[in-house]
């Protein structure tokens, strides 16, 4: 965001908000928990602070404690001043008075984030009236400004809508209006971008900048997202087990980070942009984000860190945080030696190996496509679905998910599939297994017919062709111990033997995970724990093809890196194939050799990841490249973005031709009449566009 | 833009059709039920004639298909004709007609009483979890769920009408017990009230007890929305907050759930009416059950049955209207 | 390896915690919910009582004592006695053992049945289920106790015949609401997991489907209990349930309503409360069996 903005903590005029020492603790079946302890924060006017955290970092709870919207049992300690009105001791009265005039918040976006038995034009009055403005008039025009102002298409008749109508981009624009309608001093952004697409985030962030051009505001930014951080914001303040570990300057921090967490969060991003060496190993921070109150003593961090010093006094004292020069606050022992460069805190940015970090292994498998035919081979894969609507269950129509999808797989090759949600990429991977039923086309795996396979057939195929799941929590039976969950597909096909149980540990110890784990329960595993077990159980009957549906979409950064870098190591020991789903782009260029891009049911673009994301030929890759956050704030500044106007279109009425062309700048009217067949044309990759070329950003 | 009223008149004609195969069907089965578990020649069987019986069946034309009989039944219904009761002699429709009025009356002094308490009683509950007053609603509410209603009906008789007068040394009872109105009197009197006061006591009891827990559940539910946050950080005052946001989405579910139990209502004046000597549907069909009265029997669970269906399809309206998200369709 | 993690550890400290699993978890977070256990050892206690009613009662049941006619409650009759001299407390005991005997057959019949119906039902899914739901809507429609009085005069009044009645109309609820929950599962990973490994539909159902509802069907078994003793016992008021000379809390009610405002108005008090405490019991257990096995509650 342009804006210069004073850099370092303190530094010149009054800050808009200021947080001193603030402590939030909730009560837990234990006892007390801190959930925040001892975060001070100030964010000037016209300022962008970026607070970044994983989960149980405590970063909503300091938004909370700032709007004053914490649980009732939560108590709260330190000092908060909102441009010189001191919020920590008003009252209720006061603080009703402040929220959503001079203060306001935008969560994360859900569907329920909007009152769904309310209009949305009468939502957004709501928050007008709370400024005062009184005529009924006045606010329904005021009404239809801030949502021409926040990019709502046609106001005056989304007005009238009930938020179930409108779309997740839409609801959270709207959920942005209502935060700025009274133009605040400050505005805290809670993960507001989180559940959104790529494409709809870049239109939503495009909005933040240009209300805070405006109007001066002073913007918490909180993610979990470093690149996102890294574009939006001047200064950075990195938050572990409720403490600010670090606070910086956003281009200083990113270069050179003087705490070990911070090095080891951005040693964990894939990058989207190829600055890491082929196949170099991401650099994981070992064990899981520690939950609040379950702190060790002394450097919450230790534990994970690659350069602690253990016993003393890492592990007895805790840091405390202390100005590192160029405007930096580090808290950690040994923050000096770092900052003076003679210890290198863990893996760098730059994708050197650090200690920790050893490269992947070659592949063993050969991979070429002369002469062995493909492992996998999909053509004209078309799935529907019928459409329910309301509570009648009568069928309205049919979506095509999958639109007639031609791929190809080798054996021991990672193929990506990436997109946004709606295309279709899940309903793609479920068909490939007969997961759900497609309605044509052919499936051939190993050469033989899936589609046409018989019960039988169908299940000695199962053994060659296994799936893991996004969502850790839900993918294993909650009542099954570990070992369990990894038997059963052995116990399905009559596999189970006297050397079951030692191929199950064998599985385990494979994926990370040690013996003492086979007698656990889910719920007492970890995220990232849990997804090494999925893993685990789909190699049990020893596939050949693994298909994983956005496996690392639900952890914290520093497991996925973790999780990541067992995929790479298991594809090079066991010659697996990989199809890989995923809306991660920068995912898919680290583990994947090759990638598809889904739009809406159809592939418009493949071919070798180098190839497709350094030069993509279609206009909604180069959209979706563009919309991709790289974390390296001089590039992130100095790209140029592609806006796509409107919304998505709708699976159900998708746009005749080409189905991109709504929302391209290059369409005219051959691409509504005709649709683009996927082929090479010129560009060294199939493409399926009328007007393929190099985008805006070269 | 389309005109909202529109929808909900497409909405509200929709449903309703949909509702008359539904009330035919439930309507035949409920017939044919009652024809194979009363039999109209019982009394005569008693006579041991076969010849009579023979006589009678013809007459009544029990060997016909059981559809057929249906549409028959159906037909002289449609003109009024619900037959003869063999108890009485009276016309059917016309015991029907007055027993019905009698029951509507109180099912609906009841399920308005009921979801006034209910809803008092589930959001108060809902916003002060945890309190001493929500423990205690709690205790009672699980008491009231425990207690079999008729018992409650005769404590409370004995308790509130008979031993309440004795304490307070009044002449007649503060409340009555015995049938709507006292001697000829009829309608909307504060006699007629202190008639009602007891069996509607009765009567609610079971449900004032599961829709206040219910309400309590939604109202909390609710409160933990995102939305709710959203409000509060709009900076609305607590009690917007908590009438326009909070209370507008909990009453929702409740609707849906007061539908299903309009069922159990019309299982509950059965024996609500006979504690209290009403004249009713309860009444009628308790009546009707001892002496095997087939004719009333046949017209009572067909009428019933069609009510419960009105109901439930009222309730289905009264739903989409208020929640927008079911309306498009 | 970067890869290896540390096993998680709720305490921090490396527990020899032995197999935390949610069966034990259950039982723990149950014995933890108070008005539970104090509940289920009243029940027992009662249950008992009723049982052991031919050789704890102190007078038979049956036995009348004209000249003695009704007497309010004292050292030799606890409940007292009615017009014809019948020991109250005796009685109780007695009929306690119907009533109780009616309620769980019928509440262990119904959950069985319904929970079998129900769970294939949701996971077979299309015919089976819209079969299901059809058949259950049209009995809902009707007042229970109308459907059960009828059926109860075309069938028979034993105690059996009550049984099967009772449960052949249960039997119903349990199975829309384990469908219901059957029809959630069915669309969580960890089936269709289940399903790619190949899994057939049976093991399915009964290795991954079953255990789960077990929460759900637990809570329901002990409302259908409850439901039904008030439902056996409003039967009997009404004189369409248990026949005399066999006796349950709803006959005795029965025998006790014309007394109301009379003198003997105390035969009221017992049976009734004998109802009331059983359900009570039943529904706490029933709340404590919730809290402890609902897996959204949460298994920490």
């Amino acid at each position: 965001m342009s804006g210069p903005g004073p850099v370092g903590p303190g530094a010149g005029g009054a800050p808009a908000l200021r947080i001193e020492s603030l402590g939030v603790t909730v009560p837990g079946p234990a006892g007390p928990v801190r959930v925040v302890e001892d975060v001070s924060l100030r964010v000037a006017p016209g300022e962008t602070l970026g607070l970044v955290g994983e989960s149980g970092s405590g970063k909503t709870m300091t938004a909370l404690a700032v709007m004053g919207l914490l649980p009732r049992e939560a108590r709260r300690v330190g000092t908060i001043e909102l441009g010189g009105t001191r919020l920590d001791t008003a009252t209720e009265r006061d603080l009703e008075r402040i929220r959503g005039r001079r203060l306001a918040i935008v969560f994360q976006g859900s569907l329920g984030v909007l009152n769904p038995v309310m209009r949305v034009g009468d939502q957004v009055a709501e928050a007008i009236r709370v400024g005062g403005v009184t005529s009924a008039a006045a606010r329904a025009a005021r009404v239809r400004d801030l949502l021409d102002l926040v990019g709502i298409p046609d106001p005056a008749r989304w007005a009238h809508r009930y938020p179930h109508e409108l779309s997740g981009g839409m609801r959270q624009r709207v959920a942005i209006a209502m935060a700025i309608a009274n133009e605040p001093d400050v505005l805290i952004a809670d993960e507001a971008t989180t559940a959104l697409d790529v494409t709809v985030q870049a239109q939503v962030l495009d909005v933040l900048r240009r209300i805070q051009a405006r109007t001066a505001t002073a913007i918490l930014f909180i993610s979990h997202d470093l690149g996102l951080v890294a574009g939006a914001a001047q200064r950075v303040a990195v938050m572990y087990a409720g403490r600010i570990v670090e606070d910086g300057p956003v281009d200083e921090l990113f270069a050179a980070p003087h705490h070990p967490y911070t090095a080891g969060l951005l040693a964990a991003l894939p990058r989207l942009d190829g600055q890491r060496p082929v196949r170099a190993r991401l650099g994981a921070i070992p064990g899981q984000p520690a939950r609040a109150g379950q702190a060790p003593a002394g450097c919450p961090f230790h534990p994970r860190c690659a350069v602690a010093k253990i016993p003393d006094p890492c592990a007895t004292r805790r840091p405390e945080p202390a100005m590192a020069g160029d405007g930096r606050l580090v808290a950690c022992h040994r923050a000096v030696e770092i900052a003076a460069g003679t210890l290198d805190p863990g893996p760098g940015t730059g994708g050197e190996p650090g200690s920790m970090a050893a490269p992947l292994p070659a592949r063993s498998a050969p991979r070429g496509p002369d002469g062995e035919a493909p492992l996998l081979t999909v053509e004209g894969l078309v799935t529907t679905f019928p459409v329910r609507t309301g509570r009648r269950r009568r069928p309205a129509g049919r979506i095509e998910a999958v639109a007639g999808v031609d791929l190809h797989l080798h054996r021991g090759e990672a193929l990506g599939v990436v997109g946004e949600s709606g295309c279709g990429k899940s309903t793609l991977a479920r068909s490939v297994l007969r997961l759900v039923e497609p309605d044509r086309g052919r499936v051939l795996l190993g050469g033989r017919d899936v589609r046409a396979a018989g019960r039988v057939e169908l299940r000695r195929l199962r053994q060659r062709a296994q799936i893991v799941f996004q969502d850790p929590d839900a993918s294993l039976n909650p009542r099954m111990s570990v070992g369990t969950i990894v038997a059963e597909p052995l116990r399905i096909h009559g596999r189970w033997d006297r050397d079951g149980p030692a191929r199950v540990r064998d599985l385990l110890q494979r994926v990370g995970l040690d013996a003492s784990a086979l007698h656990r329960y889910p719920h007492e595993l970890s995220g990232g724990q849990r997804q090494r077990v999925a893993i685990a159980r789909a190699l049990a009957v020893g596939p050949d093809l693994l298909v994983l549906d956005e496996p690392v979409t639900a952890l914290d950064t520093s497991v996925q890196a973790g999780v990541l870098n067992l995929l790479a190591d298991l594809q090079a020991t066991l010659g697996l194939a990989y199809l890989l789903i995923a809306h991660d782009l920068a995912v898919v260029r680290h583990t994947c050799d090759r990638v598809a891009v889904m739009f809406l049911g159809r592939i418009v673009e493949t071919g070798p990841v180098g190839e497709v994301f350094d030069r993509p030929a279609h206009p909604y890759t180069q959209a979706l490249r563009s919309a991709v956050p790289i974390p390296d704030p001089p590039v992130e500044r100095a790209r140029r973005r592609i806006i796509l106007h409107g919304d998505p279109p709708s699976p159900l009425d998708p746009p005749s031709g080409c189905r991109f062309r709504t929302r391209c700048w290059r369409a005219d009217d051959r691409c509504a009449t005709e649709v683009p067949a996927l082929a090479d044309r010129g560009g060294g990759h199939p493409v399926a566009c009328h007007h393929p070329g190099p985008g805006p950003e070269g | 833009m389309e005109v909202p009223g529109r929808t909900v008149l497409t909405f509200a004609a929709r449903r309703a059709l949909v509702a008359v195969p539904v009330v035919l069907v439930a309507s035949f089965l409920s017939f044919w039920f009652v024809r194979l578990t009363v039999d109209p020649t019982a009394k005569v069987r008693q006579s041991r004639d076969p010849e009579a019986v023979a006589r009678l069946r013809t007459q009544l034309r029990l060997d016909d298909p059981i559809v057929v009989q249906y549409g028959a039944w159906v037909a002289r219904a449609l003109r009024g004709d619900l037959g003869t009761s063999e108890r009485t002699g009276e016309p059917v429709a016309t015991m029907i007609r007055r027993a019905l009025w009698t029951t509507t009356q109180l099912v609906a002094w009841g399920l308005a009483a009921a979801g006034v308490v209910a809803v008092a009683v589930g959001v108060y509950s809902a916003l002060r979890a945890g309190s001493v007053g929500d423990h205690l609603l709690t205790t009672l509410a699980f008491v009231a769920l425990a207690m079999p209603p008729f018992w409650l009906g005769l404590l409370a008789i004995q308790v509130l009408a008979i031993d309440l007068t004795r304490w307070l040394g009044l002449s007649e009872p503060l409340f009555f017990f015995v049938g709507l109105h006292s001697g000829d009197g009829s309608g909307f009197t504060l006699d007629y009230l202190r008639h009602l006061v007891l069996p509607v006591m009765t009567l609610t009891v079971g449900i004032v007890a599961e829709w206040s827990r219910f309400q309590r559940a939604a109202m909390l539910e609710v409160l933990s929305a995102d939305y709710i946050r959203t409000a509060r950080a709009k900076g609305l005052p607590r009690r917007r907050v908590i009438v326009r946001h909070a209370l507008r989405n909990a009453l929702l579910p409740l609707v849906t759930v007061a539908a299903l139990d309009v069922g159990l209502l019309f299982g509950g004046v059965i024996v609500t009416e006979e504690i209290f000597a009403i004249p009713g549907m309860g009444r009628l069909f308790v009546d009707s059950l001892r002496v095997g009265d087939a004719p009333v029997l046949v017209a009572w669970t067909v009428v019933t049955a069609a009510f419960v269906i009105a109901a439930n399809v009222v309730a289905d309206l009264a739903y989409g209207m208020l929640d927008p998200r079911v309306r498009v369709s | 390896m970067t890869g290896a993690v540390l096993p998680a550890s709720p305490a921090g400290a490396p527990g020899p915690e032995a197999v935390a699993s949610p069966w034990r978890l259950a039982a723990r977070r149950f014995a933890r919910h108070r008005p539970a256990v104090v509940a289920a050892v009243v029940l027992v206690l009662l249950a008992l009582a009723c049982v052991a009613a031919p050789w704890i009662a102190p007078h038979p049941p049956n036995r009348q004592d004209l000249l003695l006619g009704p007497v309010p409650p004292n050292r030799q009759h606890w409940l007292g006695t009615d017009e014809l001299g019948r020991d109250q407390l005796s009685r109780l005991l007695h009929a306690g053992r119907i009533s109780l005997q009616i309620g769980l057959a019928v509440g262990v019949l119904s959950t069985a049945f319904g929970t079998a119906v129900g769970a294939v039902a949701g996971y077979a899914g299309r015919v089976a289920d819209q079969v299901l739901m059809r058949i259950t809507d049209l009995f809902l429609v009707l007042p229970a106790i109308a459907v059960l009085a009828i059926a109860l005069k075309r069938f028979g009044r034993s105690q059996l015949v009550i049984v099967v009645v009772l449960a052949a109309l249960f039997w119903m609820y349990v199975a829309r609401v384990v469908r219901a929950e059957v029809l959630a599962l069915r669309e969580k990973e960890f089936v269709e997991a289940a399903r790619a490994a190949g899994a057939s539909g049976v093991r399915i159902v009964v290795r991954h489907l079953l255990p789960n509802v077990v929460g759900v069907v637990a809570v329901n078994a002990t409302l259908a209990v409850a439901l039904a003793i008030i439902t056996e016992s409003t039967l009997s008021f009404l004189g369409f349930g248990v026949q005399p000379p066999a006796t349950s809390w709803g006959v005795m009610l029965a025998d006790a309503e014309g007394y109301v405002g009379t003198g003997q108005a105390y035969l009221l008090y017992g049976p009734g409360a004998a109802i009331l405490l059983t359900v009570l019991c039943v529904n706490f257990i029933g709340d404590g069996l919730r809290a402890a096995l609902d897996p959204r509650a949460g298994l920490r």
